[in-house]
């Protein structure tokens, strides 16, 4: 079983995600961009949902560009999950090498769907 | 809502409606989740009736294949299938007529013909193979049959290709064994070829008698044409020389025994009555019932007309054309044993001819046969014809009269004889005359058997001869005695 990890400061929105793809995969979880990483660096996860907007030293963006800039992690897929019309976001995180961007609320099928397509 | 709000730093967010912010995140994630929901239910829905449809589908197909599967355990006609190469897969139960099923599965289809179709089959599934534009493929092969060393069977054979995206993947083989109708076929051949060619007449009635088909002996000996024949019944063809008694046994017979011989008297379309030899035979279905009738007939008058020739030649004077001495005996015998029953009487004559030596010895023996030929005739002209005359030596004759006894009958026959003998005979141009000496002998005064009565006869004839010649004596018993002491022949003192 693939590991993802979910990154999100709500701890009710880590809830659902692992409720919706906790059958297929093994969970892992991280409340800030800090034991993000840790947790990136200690279980090499096939795929991290990142929340961008997150209380603490890093937020998704920078988990992101630390992620990009280890070599160890270049196989491992980023989804970018941000609140409604931050363009922005958007733009800074597929630039800085995120392979997919979800919106809040973000629609769970979409979410599972993305999964798939990147862990194809 | 929240997420209506202008972007702000995550930090400062947090920091300010912590409580409220996050609550409304939830809520609207939440939202977003019984959303997606409704959107699964529906396809959910929508999946389910989907699975109902092929579920259905799958269910009759699966009926369809066992039904398909039971038809062709119940087949009479073999069923096979085999890979592209001609491989066997599958057989069905009829396969046992070509060997028992176990045994078939990867049997190459060729090797169960015999060895003069195996290239017929080669060249099939090479055309198969090339993709032949055919949907199926008809051909009629040998196959040796291996179960229990049956002859081998004709087989027509239908071969089905199944193509998938163009590419032959298996073929089905339904092979009908036609051995039978092959037979059957030859058998009816050769009928008709016998029907048409024999030369004894044939004709098929329905069981009423209605005339079917008739063959073209049949036309040749009635001088009727199928045409002309078919439809009618066969009392057409009746001459009224049997009468009904014959033809109620005939049928009788025909009933009971199936068939009947014989002979019987018809007429021809130009009124000529001829006799045939008929055979009836009558064709029965399984349970006895009458189908129709077979007449085969040939027509015995040529065979009659040959056996009188043949008769005739044996029993007649080359020369002459007369009964000879053999057929006088035998008419002699049948006389005596009617006069006997009878109690009639009748007269022998042996007429021996004066002078006829000198016209062989001095014009040959052409112009004695000549000779003979024209007192042959004058003979039979002076008798009636209830009466025999035949030549029974050289120039030796015997006339049988019956019914004649009297001296004064005598007298006048013997005289009508020798007068007609006495006219001049006209050899090469010369007249000759020639006479005749006549004994008579009498049933039953001078004799009972064939035998006394002709040698009585000759005596009384060499008496006459003595005589002079040209005239008759009648048998007495004193003669004998002078007869067997001078028995020299009549010609050597003429």
């Amino acid at each position: 079983m693939k590991k993802i990890l979910i990154v999100d400061d709500h701890s009710d929105i880590r809830k659902l995600i692992r409720i919706t793809i906790g059958n297929s995969y093994e969970v892992l979880e991280a409340e800030d961009g800090m034991t993000a990483l840790q947790i990136i660096r200690h279980h090499q996860p096939a795929l991290a949902v990142l929340d961008i907007m997150m209380p603490g030293e890093m937020d998704g963006l920078q988990v992101l560009d630390a992620i990009r800039a280890d070599p160890a992690l270049k196989d491992m897929q980023v989804i970018m999950v941000t609140a409604r019309g931050q363009a922005k976001d958007y733009e800074a995180g597929m630039s800085r090498g995120a392979n997919a961007y979800l919106i809040k609320p973000f629609s769970p099928i979409h979410l599972v769907n993305s999964i798939k397509e990147l862990l194809k | 809502m929240s997420a209506d709000k202008p972007p702000s730093p995550a930090g400062g967010q947090t920091l300010r409606f912590p409580g409220a912010s996050r609550d409304a995140a939830l809520h609207d994630q939440l939202y977003r989740y019984a959303q997606d929901m409704q959107e699964l239910l529906d396809s959910n829905n929508e999946l389910e009736q989907r699975y109902r449809n092929l579920r259905e589908s799958y269910d009759s197909a699966v009926e369809a294949r066992s039904a398909l599967e039971r038809l062709l355990h119940a087949f009479r006609d073999i069923y096979l299938m085999t890979d592209r190469a001609g491989t066997i897969l599958q057989c069905n139960p009829a396969a046992v007529a070509i060997a028992p099923a176990s045994q078939l599965p990867g049997v190459y289809i060729g090797d169960l013909t015999t060895a003069s179709h195996q290239e017929s089959v080669r060249q099939l599934l090479e055309r198969l193979e090339s993709g032949g534009e055919a949907p199926a493929e008809e051909l009629e092969l040998n196959l040796k049959s291996q179960a229990g060393g049956n002859p081998a069977l004709i087989a027509s054979v239908s071969c089905i290709p199944v193509r998938v995206d163009g590419d032959l993947r298996a073929i089905h083989w339904i092979i009908r064994d036609i051995t039978h109708m092959r037979e059957a076929e030859f058998e009816s051949k050769i009928s008709s070829l016998v029907f048409g060619s024999t030369s004894e007449g044939v004709m098929i009635t329905d069981c009423e008698g209605g005339i079917l088909a008739v063959n073209p002996a049949f036309s040749k000996i009635t001088g009727y044409s199928s045409e002309e024949a078919v439809g009618k019944n066969p009392r057409f063809l009746q001459s009224g020389a049997q009468d009904r008694h014959f033809y109620e046994k005939m049928w009788h017979t025909l009933r009971t025994d199936g068939h009947w011989q014989g002979q019987i008297s018809n007429r021809k379309k130009n009124g000529e009555i001829y006799i045939e030899w008929l055979t009836l035979t009558s064709a029965q279905d399984d349970e006895g019932k009458v189908l129709s009738y077979i007449g085969v007939f040939s027509d015995l008058s040529r065979l009659m007309q040959a056996e009188k020739r043949l008769f005739h030649l044996a029993h007649s004077d080359a020369l002459t054309q007369l009964p000879n001495s053999e057929l006088l005996q035998d008419r002699l015998q049948q006389m005596i044993g009617l006069a006997k029953r009878r109690g009639e009487a009748f007269a022998v004559m042996a007429v021996d001819l004066d002078r006829f030596k000198q016209i062989n010895d001095a014009f040959g023996h052409v112009a004695g046969d000549q000779a003979l030929n024209e007192i042959a005739a004058r003979l039979t002209a002076s008798m009636r014809a209830a009466d025999t005359v035949a030549r029974i030596g050289g120039n030796a004759f015997a006339i049988l009269v019956p019914g004649m006894v009297s001296e004064h009958d005598i007298g006048l026959v013997a005289g009508k004889i020798i007068g007609a003998l006495l006219q001049p005979l006209d050899i090469d141009g010369r007249e000759h005359i020639v006479g005749a000496s006549i004994g008579v002998a009498l049933y039953p005064d001078h004799g009972e058997e064939a035998a006394s009565l002709l040698g009585h006869a000759q005596i009384a004839m060499r008496e006459a001869k003595r005589a002079g010649g040209n005239t008759h004596a009648i048998y007495r018993a004193a003669q004998e005695a002078a007869g067997d002491a001078a028995p020299a022949d009549g010609a050597a003192r003429a």
